[in-house]
């Protein structure tokens, strides 16, 4: 099997100005393979979320390493970890990070924007996309118009605009009720089923449930694989 | 260059609120822009004055003037000038001397006069020529115009003068010989604060009005070595004013008291640095100005255009972040918000010079003469970009404190 990421004795240490120094991340190791679904769970502040943030190359460990489909991201430019951001990760957020005032179609265009595709090959992208995920009438449509599943809808479909192996989940249903939470989880299942490799990080047992592998991370390890 | 259009076009307003503050972004530039522009054309036109002092030396030079009620002859003036000269402390003394000439083909009804450079202290003066250049040493009959006889000749045309310098000649009567000058240049307009004030050096030189109406207005223009057709130098005539550089062993003021007991008018003797004095005294009003124009521009540029854009950026953090998820590096992120600030003031920074501009007519300032000069331009345009990066660096410096990835912590 293929390894996505790769990630060695990763340590984390946060450096608040006038307080102590928090360790996020004392000494993680992981391995995930091409198609896995793998739930992170833990208490708030355990380093879960620390974790995913530096998996998905948008914060840097203090020590230890992360390899992304074999390349070593601590070695890169930011515009170079920008573009392997772009190319190679998906992020679903608990806020869904999607900007209010936009169209839903301009929403998902952003990491294709980025990635320097033309106009033609956007919109076919996009259009593809949002049926796929029962919107395409919310193309036009503002975000802070819609409810908090068609927010999370469109904000997957932005995740796997540029059809990135690997997709990374911080809550993902935590802002929705629990009909909505349904239908995003089918969403997960059904994008597991395509292949697609997931890293969740959830408090939902509901959700974790849906894994192939649970990790229980305590105070920065660890503790249940 | 596809995405950087896109990226460009990323954050223009899409809704009311945010064309509001676009609007009113435009208006901040075009503020702060007026002020900035009318504070340095004000600074420039104020500066002249002592631009011009410190090409004179003015401040190791002194000035004097007989009583121009006690008309000297040309001998007694050089009698005077050899008296100066010899006093401690004094390393060159010249007695301003000019021509007068009466062009045809220039203007008929009017004398042009001339101020002599060939012998004159003025000499070291280079005033900013429009057209054309200094002559050298060795060229003779050689004169500078102002930039508004520009209609009537051009640089290189010989013209032919009649010298009028002991009397009045008309053209009509005149039995003088004719000599024939060639035009090497036209000098820029002297901008003062206020037109009527005499132009050029005459401000500086307040306590001599009388002796300089006498007739150097500098703005008449300018002679190089004019000679007669034998190559013999012509006569100039000699004003009332000396102009006494000092060698700097003797202090000014020592120099000054040395002369008193030597010159036949004491009480018309001046330091330079006295006449810089009596200048700031009676161009209050216009320093009052400019110091207002540049206070009013600073607290724009302040006020509204760098913490507005500053809180722009704060604000639109999260916005910042989502783009960063999406897979643009950080400086991109930011430019791609700042893009909407900087075409607010794309489109603010010509309506500001424009304004300006056409502020002449309508005539918004008590001294300032509007006026667009290009390197004002440029250290306005200077000036608005260092706004903009005082209002970026904080942020910029700040997040490499705090990076965007933290906006999604939850725990």
């Amino acid at each position: 099997m293929e390894h996505i990421v790769l990630a060695t004795d990763l340590k984390k240490t946060y450096r608040p100005p006038h307080q102590a120094p928090v360790e996020a991340l004392r000494g993680v190791t992981l391995n995930v393979e091409a198609g896995e679904m793998i739930a992170i769970t833990g208490v708030s502040g355990s380093g879960k979320s620390t974790l995913l943030h530096i998996i998905g190359l948008l914060d840097q460990q203090t020590a230890g390493s992360v390899s992304l489909r074999d390349t070593d991201p601590s070695k890169l430019s930011d515009s170079k970890r920008a573009k392997l951001r772009n190319r190679e990760i998906g992020f679903v957020l608990q806020d869904f990070a999607l900007i209010p005032y936009w169209t839903a179609y301009r929403n998902v265009e952003v990491p294709l924007i980025f990635a320097g595709k033309k106009r033609k090959e956007r919109r076919e992208r996009i259009e593809k996309l949002l049926l796929e995920f029962g919107i395409p009438e919310l193309a036009k449509r503002r975000v802070s118009q819609m409810s908090g599943g068609q927010r999370q809808r469109v904000a997957i479909a932005r995740a796997l605009a540029n059809d990135p192996p690997l997709l990374l989940a911080d809550e993902p249903t935590g802002a929705l009720d629990s009909r909505t939470k349904e239908e995003i989880m089918g969403i997960f299942r059904e994008l597991h089923g395509q292949g697609k490799t997931i890293l969740i990080v959830t408090h939902d047992p509901q959700i974790a449930a849906m894994a192939d592998r649970i990790l229980t991370i305590r105070d920065g390890v660890i503790v249940d694989a | 260059m596809r995405r950087c259009d896109m990226n460009l076009f990323l954050f223009l307003p899409r809704k009311a609120s945010q064309w509001l503050v676009f609007l009113v972004s435009i208006m901040a530039s075009v503020g702060v822009t007026f002020f900035l522009i009318a504070f340095i054309c004000s600074f420039s036109q104020m500066s002249v004055m002592f631009r011009l002092a410190n090409d004179w030396h003015l401040s190791e030079t002194l000035v004097y003037s007989t009583d121009r009620m006690f008309s000297l002859s040309e001998e007694e003036k050089l009698a005077e000038h050899d008296r100066i000269l010899s006093t401690d402390g004094v390393l060159d003394v010249d007695n301003v001397s000019f021509y007068s000439f009466t062009f045809a083909g220039i203007d008929e009804e009017l004398p042009e006069k001339f101020l002599n450079y060939s012998d004159s202290l003025l000499k070291d003066i280079r005033y900013v020529l429009v057209e054309g250049s200094y002559p050298s040493k060795d060229q003779k009959n050689q004169i500078l115009l102002p930039a508004y006889d520009m209609k009537y000749c051009k640089v290189g045309d010989t013209l032919t003068g009649y010298d009028n310098t002991s009397g009045y000649v008309d053209l009509r009567t005149a039995v003088s010989t004719p000599i024939k000058v060639t035009v090497a240049g036209f000098f820029a307009d002297q901008p003062t604060l206020n037109p009527w004030s005499g132009g050029g050096l005459i401000a500086m030189f307040s306590r001599h009005t009388g002796a300089f109406a006498s007739g150097i207005e500098i703005t008449y223009g300018i002679a190089f070595n004019f000679c007669d057709e034998s190559g013999d130098v012509l006569p100039s005539k000699h004003t009332d004013v000396f102009l006494i550089r000092t060698n700097g062993s003797v202090p000014p003021g020592q120099v000054m008291e040395n002369l008193t007991s030597v010159v036949d008018s004491p009480a018309l003797l001046d330091t330079g640095n006295e006449m810089i004095e009596d200048y700031i005294e009676s161009n209050k009003e216009e320093i009052g100005e400019t110091i207002s124009l540049g206070i009013t521009a600073v607290i724009l540029a302040f006020s509204i255009l760098i913490s507005s854009t500053l809180l722009e950026l704060v604000y639109r953090r999260k916005e910042m972040a989502t783009l960063y998820l999406c897979g643009a590096p950080w400086s991109k992120c930011l430019w791609t918000v700042l893009a909407t600030y900087i075409l607010p003031f794309v489109i603010g920074f010509p309506i500001g010079l424009l304004i300006f501009a056409k502020s002449a007519e309508w005539h918004l300032f008590y001294n300032l003469q509007p006026k667009l000069e290009v390197s004002d331009v440029l250290v306005t345009l200077g000036l608005q970009v260092l706004f903009l990066a005082i209002a970026i660096l904080p942020f910029r410096f700040s997040a490499k404190f705090k990076t965007p990835y933290e906006l999604f912590r939850k725990d």
